[in-house]
C-alpha cells in the first residue's frame, strides 16, 4: 500500500516510509498495541545501503539491455512479537494466559538442568538457553542441560510460536535464575562469613569482593545439598521455579529490500538481490539468529512466488496435496541472502530481547511483490506470483 | 516376498521382505536405521537420500529388493567414530540445519556433489545441483556455505595426500 501511494504520489518509496516513522515512543496505536521502542530509520538506512539503493537505476539500465526487466521493491514491517500479555490476550477473547515457565535445578554437583515450557524443534534453545545460565555463572556451557518438550519433567508451559521462546520463555528462565543466584549468595555469605550484598559470581566461583576468598561453584552446590552448614532456618537444594507474563508484547521491525529481474518473454522473476536489516534487541546468539532470519525469508519468498494451496472447485478436493503439486522453494530459487541487525533494547523484559523467528517471513513477501511490480509497471499482481501470472500483468500493462 | 542380502555401512544384513517394501522401510522399519528421513516418499524432498554403490540415490524410489547385493551406505556410516565427516563437521561449524529434518539427505547429498566435482564448485552449481532436496528452516544459505566449505577443505586434503604419495 505504501510503496503503491508513493507511486502515485510520485515520491521516493524510502522517502515516504522515513517522513511517516514513528519517532516518540512509547506509542500507543489505536488498536491494543503499545510500540515500546524503535529505531526504524537505522534499519532502513542499512538496507538501502547494503543494497545500494542508489545505484538501482543504473543496473535497471544494464537489465535492460540484456532483455530482461529489473524492478527493486521495499517493506519496512513492524510486528507483535513475545506474545503475550495474559490480561491482554484475555481481554482478546483467549481461553489461556500467554506466560512461560522454567524451572533452573543445579545439580549436587554444579551441573544445572533447566526445565523450559518453550519447545525447539530447531531454533536452538539448548544452545541459547544454555548460554544465559552458562554466562550468569560462568560455569562451562556444556554443564548445563536443557530440558523441553517432556510433559513428565516440565509441568507447565505455552510453547513456541509468536517470536516468543527468547522474550518470554526465556525471561521465565532469568526470573528462576535471579533466585537460584539470590540463594547461593545467601550460602556462599554464610560459608565466608561475609555480607550477602559482598558477594559476586565470576568465572565459576562465588567470590567475597575485595578480597582473596571464594568457593567454586560446584562446592557451592554441594554444600546446598549437604546441608550441613546453612544460614539459620534455611531449606536445603538449590532449585528454583518461575513463571513470567510478559507486560507488553514486544515489537520487532525492520526493513527488507527485493531486487528482481523479469524475463518479459516468459514472466520467469529471478530474485538477483535480498536485503534484511532488523531490529530485534538484544542478541544472545547472532549466528542463530541469522539462520531464523533465512528461513523466514525463504519462506516469504515461497509465499510471494510458489506456494499456493488449490481446491478443486467441484468437489472441494485439495489439488496441492504433496510435494508434487506444492512448490517449495528450492535452493535455485533463492540467492543468499545479506541480512544484518541492529540492537533497540526491549524495554519490556530483562534481557532486552524482542524475538526474531517470524520477521523474515513477513518483511519479505510485500518485499519481493513491490520488486516486481516496480520491474512490470503493473501494481495489480496477486501471490503467488507465478510466471504466468507475471506475464500476464506485464501483458495487461503494455496494452494501456 | 523377496529375499534381500546387501551391505550397509560396512555390514552385511539380509531378511526377507514384502515385495513392496522400499529401501527406506527396509533401513527404517526391518534394521531400525532411523537416520534416513522420509519427508514425502515420492521422489521430491530428498529427506532420504542415502549412496548406493557409491552414488546418491532416494531411497524411497528404490525397493529393497532392487537394492539386494549393494552396497549401501546411510547418514550413520559416515562418520569415523566420534570424528565427524568433513561434511559434517561443515554443517555442525555453518549452522546448516535447524530442524535437521532434510540433514541426512542432504549430508548424503553433498557428500556425492563434492565427490562429483572434484574441481571444486561454485555456489550456483551447488543450488542446481540441490534441487531434489528441499528445507524448510534454514532458506538453504548456511547449506549452501557449508557445502562450499567442505569441497573446499576436502580438496585441500585430498591435495595434501597426493603430494603425500608424490
Ligand atoms: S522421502 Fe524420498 S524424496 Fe522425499
Ligand atoms: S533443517 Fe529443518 S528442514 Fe532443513
Amino acid at each position: 500500500m505504501v510503496e503503491t501511494a508513493a507511486r502515485e504520489l510520485g515520491v521516493s518509496p524510502a522517502e515516504l516510509r522515513r517522513k511517516n516513522f514513528i519517532r516518540e515512543f512509547p506509542y500507543q496505536t489505536p488498536v491494543i498495541m503499545a510500540y515500546d521502542a524503535g529505531d526504524y530509520e537505522t534499519s532502513l538506512e542499512a538496507a538501502m545501503k547494503e543494497a545500494d539503493y542508489a545505484g538501482f537505476e543504473k543496473r535497471r539500465e544494464k537489465a535492460k539491455k540484456q532483455g530482461k526487466l529489473r524492478g527493486i521493491g521495499m517493506s519496512c514491517y513492524i510486528e507483535a512479537c513475545g506474545i503475550a500479555p495474559s490480561a491482554a490476550v484475555g481481554s482478546l477473547g483467549a481461553g489461556v494466559g500467554l506466560w512461560e515457565s522454567a524451572e533452573v535445578r543445579v545439580n549436587a554437583v554444579g551441573t544445572i538442568e533447566v526445565l523450559t515450557g518453550s519447545h525447539s524443534h530447531g531454533q536452538g534453545h539448548e544452545t541459547t538457553f544454555s548460554q544465559i545460565v552458562a554466562d550468569r555463572f560462568g560455569v562451562p556451557i556444556d554443564s548445563v542441560s536443557i530440558v523441553h518438550g517432556d510433559t513428565d519433567k516440565v509441568q507447565m508451559g505455552m510453547g513456541t510460536y509468536g517470536s516468543r521462546s527468547g522474550a518470554v520463555g526465556m525471561s521465565a528462565v532469568v526470573k528462576a535464575l535471579d533466585k537460584v543466584e539470590a540463594k547461593a549468595k545467601k550460602i556462599a555469605a554464610h560459608l565466608m562469613e561475609a555480607d550477602e550484598g559482598d558477594i559476586v559470581i565470576e568465572n565459576g566461583e562465588l567470590k567475597v569482593a575485595g578480597t582473596d576468598k571464594s568457593v567454586p561453584w560446584f562446592q557451592l552446590a554441594l554444600a546446598a545439598y549437604t546441608a550441613h552448614n546453612l544460614p539459620d532456618g534455611m531449606e536445603p537444594g538449590l532449585k528454583e521455579g518461575a513463571f513470567y507474563d510478559p507486560t507488553n508484547f514486544t515489537f520487532p521491525a525492520g526493513c527488507y529490500i527485493c531486487e528482481v529481474e523479469v524475463d518479459p518473454d516468459t514472466g520467469e522473476t529471478e530474485i538477483v538481490q535480498f536485503v534484511a536489516a532488523d531490529d530485534f534487541g538484544n542478541i544472545i546468539n547472532p549466528m542463530i539468529v541469522e539462520g531464523q532470519v533465512h528461513g523466514g525469508i525463504a519462506q516469504g519468498i515461497g509465499q510471494a512466488l510458489l506456494e499456493g494451496a488449490h481446491y478443486d472447485p467441484a468437489s472441494g478436493q485439495l489439488l496441492t496435496a504433496s510435494y508434487m503439486d506444492y512448490t517449495m522453494p528450492r535452493a535455485d530459487d533463492l540467492p543468499s541472502f545479506k541480512v544484518s541487525t541492529s540492537n533497540t533494547p526491549c524495554p519490556g523484559n530483562p534481557l532486552g530481547i524482542k524475538g526474531c523467528g517470524e520477521a523474515g517471513a513477513i518483511g519479505s513477501p510485500p518485499a519481493v511483490i513491490n520488486a516486481i511490480t516496480n520491474a512490470i509497471g503493473n501494481n495489480d499482481l496477486a501471490m503467488p506470483a507465478t510466471a504466468q501470472k507475471v506475464w500476464s500483468a506485464l501483458k495487461a500493462a503494455t496494452k494501456h | 516376498m523377496s529375499q534381500v542380502e546387501m551391505v550397509v555401512n560396512g555390514r552385511k544384513v539380509s531378511g526377507t521382505v514384502e515385495d513392496r517394501t522400499l529401501l527406506v522401510h527396509y533401513l527404517r522399519e526391518h534394521l531400525g536405521m532411523t537416520g534416513t528421513h522420509v519427508g514425502c516418499d515420492t521422489s521430491q524432498c530428498g529427506a532420504c537420500v542415502v549412496h548406493m554403490d557409491g552414488k546418491a540415490v532416494k531411497s524411497c524410489s528404490i525397493l529393497a529388493a532392487q537394492a539386494s547385493g549393494s552396497d549401501i551406505v546411510t547418514i550413520e556410516g559416515l562418520a569415523n567414530g566420534a570424528d565427524l565427516h568433513p561434511v559434517q563437521a561443515a554443517f555442525r561449524e555453518h549452522h546448516g540445519l535447524q530442524c535437521g529434518f532434510c540433514t541426512p539427505g542432504m549430508i548424503m547429498a553433498a557428500t556425492d556433489m563434492i565427490a562429483r566435482h572434484p574441481e571444486g564448485l561454485d555456489e550456483k552449481t551447488v543450488r542446481a545441483e540441490l534441487e531434489g532436496n528441499i528445507c524448510r528452516c534454514t532458506g538453504y544459505h548456511n547449506i549452501v556455505k557449508a557445502i562450499l566449505a567442505a569441497s573446499k577443505a576436502m580438496g585441500k586434503a585430498a591435495k595434501g595426500k597426493t603430494k603425500k604419495a608424490a
